[in-house]
């Protein structure tokens, strides 16, 4: 039988998809249903001073009105930080209480104040624009710059710093420091985005008052971990009265992570109200209040000898947190950032300082790459800064630092287990035909065009995460995942895992992995999640972990499936059980042709008996039943890596940008199925590129988002990329029995310093920060044409 | 959106007497819709202008490309006619939205209005335009900054 | 109120409506046809394409009483007798999709893109996709799907 793993098989979960029979969060109606519309605030700081609901209440159609005071009266619990970070001084970080209605302040535009029940849509809103809420307006600090010089917005969290977080030896630095030729500098911003997954944010509650359980279907990531948040934390019912229901659920990157304001009120109102809640973001309100990704300003230093050899670095960066710290808020700029700072490379010193302020905007978090994509920005493009101060090319200056011994234990933390990244940007500088840029620049010149090409050798830290490492660095959590892998009498497979699809098509690798191991039809394997009451417990889906961390699971809980399986098929075939072999679904007795399938001895675990005998198949001590749980904690991270190259066409004339050439080499250890990694990476490489030429999330001076829609924020479209040309090279990770590293961020980590070292390649090193639109582009053209002038 | 009641006239006479200071014509509805959709408008009637065939069409004459005020972007842009008289004018058509914006959205709908940042109206003061409506003839490289039309338009691009 | 006489998916359908009924709030909530999605407010995102009268327009900027009497074709409506659309049949060949709230939308957008083009390279499938948004797949499965579809159609 080939193995699965390894194979491009099609999607399992396609057909619904494709005929329109999905069922999303906002597609499900509950008999009886209530509408919710959100009163938010106008204002980017306020006080609240009063909310008048009394003509609201007495509009048509209106079942409640609910406000702060109401849910504060009934002492629900608000929304957390998931991970407490030490400042570098060892004090405790400082997080602002986030009520999930505000009750006496608010702090972002969009942050909601109360909230409408009603029979219908239209009726909701309609009343909604009858609530009256009396604001003092506060002076906004939506500055990221300014941040700390400004007015504290939160109460006793002085100068708006949550913490002021080191990682690394300020001293070896500056030792480092003082030894070097050179020291290259360099100013960045990591603009901020929104990750926009097409699926708006939706919940629909219901309560049974005859069980008085709640049971919220939402569009989340880790519907576990919602439950455990909103029952712990929130306070809204006990964990074993919350059954949390993730259906399928329409692309997340990060944004679906956190437990937001609207399931925790509505979960909570359904309970007071007894009714059913439908709540449906709308596109501007998503806009608004899903966790917003990035947004730093980091000044770097990297020290270098002459002839290219690093010698140390350092990243000093503020980070905004917006107005709350959420659950992963904390720690993506610190311990997902920094230990990532210095990139692939050997680097005898380094430290990295994050300062995370809060601001008078929508509350950042995790966003796919998490930061690893502002780690893996910042040197990249300095490093390329150090080439073109040091008349080096950039792939040699790149090999010249390449670590090329592995395990390879980085300066800062991570030990990588496997890597080659010569291998790598060997392969992508053939592929990219490197050598054979010169002349395709001297074509576009020839068009009158700008032409540049951009290099990029990045690794990540993902598969999150070691349990006992992160909670000792302040996790609320352990990070590893479970599966329940349950053999039905039939021969049917039934998968449980806590890991989350929407979108990474686990329906399909699971069970391919699932096949492989237990020799069942791929056909016959169904891999059900998202459902607190089906299967454990688990943490969820981000930070590329599924895999490598809800997969190992899988694997294991399969290997317990075998173990028994073997002893009970020895038992029936009347051998002992050192002379069974495991092959292809078929316990063989070894030398003879012996045999019981995998759904035979399931069968006969089920149904242990015969008839007119007393005779069983099961061993001594075992038990009926073929069911196993695993519950798997990796030992560590994982560590994909890779080298990209892309090459960008310029118009002077216009500052228009023209991606024209994008190859990326990954190395993902073991891929269960290319087709699917594939498309996380052309997924990730479209995120990384809209970040770098496209998208901004911009805030005026009063905390108002002026790119509030798809008219004023640009997401890329098909007719914004060429076709992507995809390598891969294969090193297996050492921590897990697969060999698999992850692969669904690579791209969004890569793709930005790739493509804006290729457009300040072709505006001959002039540095400007990303997106690199077409109006700053055009005026680093005119800056260009007047430094030729003033030469000529 | 806010409700409103919705007729669909069968001529010109009876689009303008339902008209009044509190309804809007409706032609492919691409930016009317929206509008209303994000309660930047609202209105007490539309009116459906599409059902009156004189308002839609594409002719060409002699010197002249005469397009109905109901006629879409996409019928614009396909256009084998307007493709050989002004084929820029069919260029320019085929860039507007995408193509489901084209489908519905009309020359009429772009024209009245008047948003500085769309294709139509720069169009219609570079060929020198007139724009037929029930109450006048509109000289667009005259009236080229004219507040939005009130009446059902015919547009005569030379 | 109005009465909307119209053909969904090859049925007749008679509603009465209110005016201001958006053409994607029928197909949703009223005719639980929930394969048409939402996905913005400001008609750019493309998830809420259907057919009209043969030509893909977006239903969520259309008011059911501005097509009454037109036959409307959803994603529900694009199988016929069990059997996929070659083009749904392309999209899961070449992995075009993956979180699949797109895909809808996409797919009657691709299905309208060939009938007026039968065999479009692949600068015309981007620029006739630019009214579809995706998120997930950096489209170029989805433009491999396309192909995949005209080769076969």
């Amino acid at each position: 039988m080939a193995s699965l793993v390894g194979s491009r098989v099609e999607r399992k979960e396609d057909k619904r998809f494709l005929t329109g029979k999905g069922r999303y969060t906002a597609d499900i109606n509950l008999a009886n249903q209530t509408y919710a519309i959100f009163i938010r605030s106008p204002h980017a700081r306020a006080k609240i001073k009063k909310i008048d609901t009394s003509k609201a209440l007495k509009a048509s159609g209106v079942v409640e009105i609910l406000t702060g005071e109401d849910i504060a009266k009934d002492k629900i619990g608000g929304l957390i930080a998931g991970w407490a970070i030490r400042s570098e001084d060892g004090s405790e970080m400082k997080c602002p209480p986030n009520p999930p209605l505000a009750k006496d302040n608010v702090n972002f535009v969009g942050d909601p104040v109360a909230v409408v029940f009603a029979e219908t849509l239209d009726e909701a809103s309609a009343a909604a624009d009858l609530v009256k809420v009396d604001y003092k307006v506060l002076k906004a600090v939506a500055s990221l710059a300014d941040t700390m010089k400004s007015e504290a917005i939160h109460e006793g969290i002085e100068k708006n710093l949550c913490y002021d977080w080191l990682l690394g030896d300020r001293q070896k630095v500056k030792e480092a420091f003082d030894k070097a030729d050179k020291i290259i500098k360099l100013d960045i911003t990591n603009n901020r985005l929104i990750p926009n997954a097409m699926e708006p944010r939706a919940c629909v509650i219901d309560y049974n008052t005859a069980s008085e359980e709640i049971t919220c279907y939402t569009t989340s990531q880790n519907p576990h971990l919602s439950r455990l948040i909103m029952s712990a934390f929130g306070g809204v019912t006990p964990e074993n009265k919350l059954r949390v229901i993730a259906p399928d659920v329409g692309g997340g990157f990060g944004s679906k992570i956190n437990l937001y304001n609207e399931e925790i009120v509505c979960s909570w109102a359904s309970k007071k109200i007894e009714r059913p809640i439908k709540w449906v973001a709308e596109r501007t309100e998503s806009f608004l209040t899903d966790t917003h990704g990035r947004d730093h300003i980091t000044h770097a230093e990297l020290a270098v000898t002459n002839d290219g050899k690093f010698l140390g670095f350092k990243n000093e960066t503020i980070a905004n947190l917006g107005a709350y710290a959420r659950v992963f808020g904390t720690v993506t700029p610190t311990y997902l950032f920094g230990p990532c700072a210095t990139g692939v490379y050997i680097m005898p010193a380094a430290y990295s300082n994050v300062k995370a302020v809060y601001t008078n905007t929508a509350p950042v978090d995790a966003y796919r790459g998490a930061g690893r994509p502002e780690a893996t920005y910042t040197i990249e493009r300095i490093v390329d800064k150090a080439a073109l101060e040091l008349g080096m090319d950039p792939i040699e200056i790149r090999m010249k630092n390449f670590p090329t011994e592995f395990p390879f234990k980085q300066t800062l933390v991570h030990q990588v287990d496997s890597g080659d990244y010569v291998a790598g940007l060997e392969k992508a500088k053939q592929m990219s035909d490197y050598d054979g840029f010169a002349a395709r620049r001297k074509d576009s010149e020839s068009r009158g065009k700008l032409r540049g090409i951009g290099v990029t050798s990045y690794f990540e830290a993902c598969g999150i995460a070691p349990s006992p490492v992160v909670m000792m660095l302040g996790c609320g959590v352990g990070l590893w995942e479970s599966a329940e892998v349950r053999f039905n009498p039939t021969g049917q497979v039934t998968v449980y895992t806590g890991s989350h699809s929407h979108g990474q098509s686990h329906d399909t690798t699971f069970a391919q992995i699932a096949a492989d191991e237990l020799g069942v039809p791929f056909e016959n394997i169904d891999v059900v999640h998202g459902d607190t009451d089906k299967g454990t417990f688990g943490m969820g889906t981000y930070g590329s972990r599924s895999l490598t961390v809800g997969g190992i699971a899988i694997v294991n809980a399969c290997k317990k499936i075998i173990t028994k399986a073997k002893k009970v098929a020895a038992k029936m075939l009347e051998v002992s059980v050192d002379e069974i072999d495991f092959k292809d679904g078929e316990f063989v007795v070894t030398k003879s042709n012996k045999k019981k399938t995998i759904g035979e001895v399931a069968f006969a675990c089920y149904l242990p008996g015969v008839r007119d005998e007393v005779k069983s198949p099961l061993p001594e001590g075992e038990e009926p039943g073929l069911t196993e749980t695993a519950f798997f904690d990796p030992a560590n991270f994982s560590f994909p890596a890779g080298s990209h190259i892309a090459e960008v066409e310029i118009d002077p004339e216009t500052g228009e940008v023209k991606l024209d050439k994008y190859t990326a080499v990954d190395d993902f250890g073991t891929i269960v199925n290319p087709t699917i990694v594939e498309g996380q990476v052309h997924g990730g490489i479209a995120q990384g590129i809209g970040q770098a030429l496209t998208e901004n999330a911009e805030y005026d001076s009063t905390g108002q988002l002026i790119t509030a829609s798809y008219m004023d924020y640009t997401m890329p479209r098909a007719d914004n990329f060429p076709e992507f040309q995809l390598g891969f090279t294969c090193t297996k990770a050492t921590t897990n029995p697969l060999g698999v590293k992850g692969c669904g961020e690579a791209g969004a980590i890569a793709a930005p310093p790739t493509v804006m070292n290729a457009v300040i390649n072709a505006l001959d090193g002039q540095e400007i920060q990303m997106p690199a639109t077409a109006e700053k582009v055009w005026k680093a053209c005119q800056s260009i044409k007047k430094t030729n002038v003033k030469a000529a | 959106m806010k409700t409103f009641n919705y007729h669909s006239a069968k001529d010109v006479k009876e689009a303008s007497k339902l008209a009044s200071s509190n309804s809007v014509f409706l032609a492919g509805g691409m930016t009317t819709i929206p509008s209303m959709k994000l309660g930047l408008a609202s209105y007490k009637d539309i009116i459906n202008i599409k059902e009156i065939k004189k308002l839609s069409g594409i002719k060409v004459t002699g010197k002249k490309v005469i397009i109905g005020a109901t006629t879409t972007h996409a019928e614009v842009a396909n256009s084998k006619d307007v493709k050989k008289a002004i084929p820029s004018l069919a260029a320019l058509a085929e860039g507007i939205g995408d193509p489901q914006v084209r489908n519905r959205g009309t020359i009429g709908g772009s024209i009245a209005n008047n948003d500085p940042a769309a294709d139509y109206p720069s169009a219609c003061i570079a060929l020198n335009a007139t724009i037929h409506t029930n109450n006048r003839k509109i000289n667009a490289e005259i009236e080229c900054c004219s507040p939005t039309f009130h009446g059902t338009v015919i547009i005569i691009l030379r | 109120m109005k009465k909307i006489s119209i053909e969904v998916n090859g049925k007749k359908v008679k509603k009465e409506v209110p005016d201001h009924t958006i053409l994607s709030v029928l197909l949703r909530d009223i005719l639980n046809l929930t394969g048409t999605h939402i996905g913005c407010d400001t008609s750019q995102c493309g998830a809420c394409v259907v057919h009209v009268d043969g030509k893909s327009i977006k239903s969520c900027t259309t008011l059911a009483a501005d097509i009454n009497g037109s036959k409307v074709t959803t994603i529900e409506g694009l199988s016929k007798n069990g059997k996929m659309h070659p083009m749904q049949e392309a999209f899961k060949k070449m992995h075009g999709l993956q979180c699949g709230f797109c895909t809808p939308g996409m797919v009657m957008s691709a299905v309208d893109l060939l009938k007026n083009n039968k065999k479009p390279s692949d600068t015309e499938i981007r620029d006739w996709l630019e009214g579809n948004i995706c998120r997930c797949t950096g489209y170029q499965n989805i433009v491999a799907a396309v192909k995949e579809a005209a080769s076969k159609m």
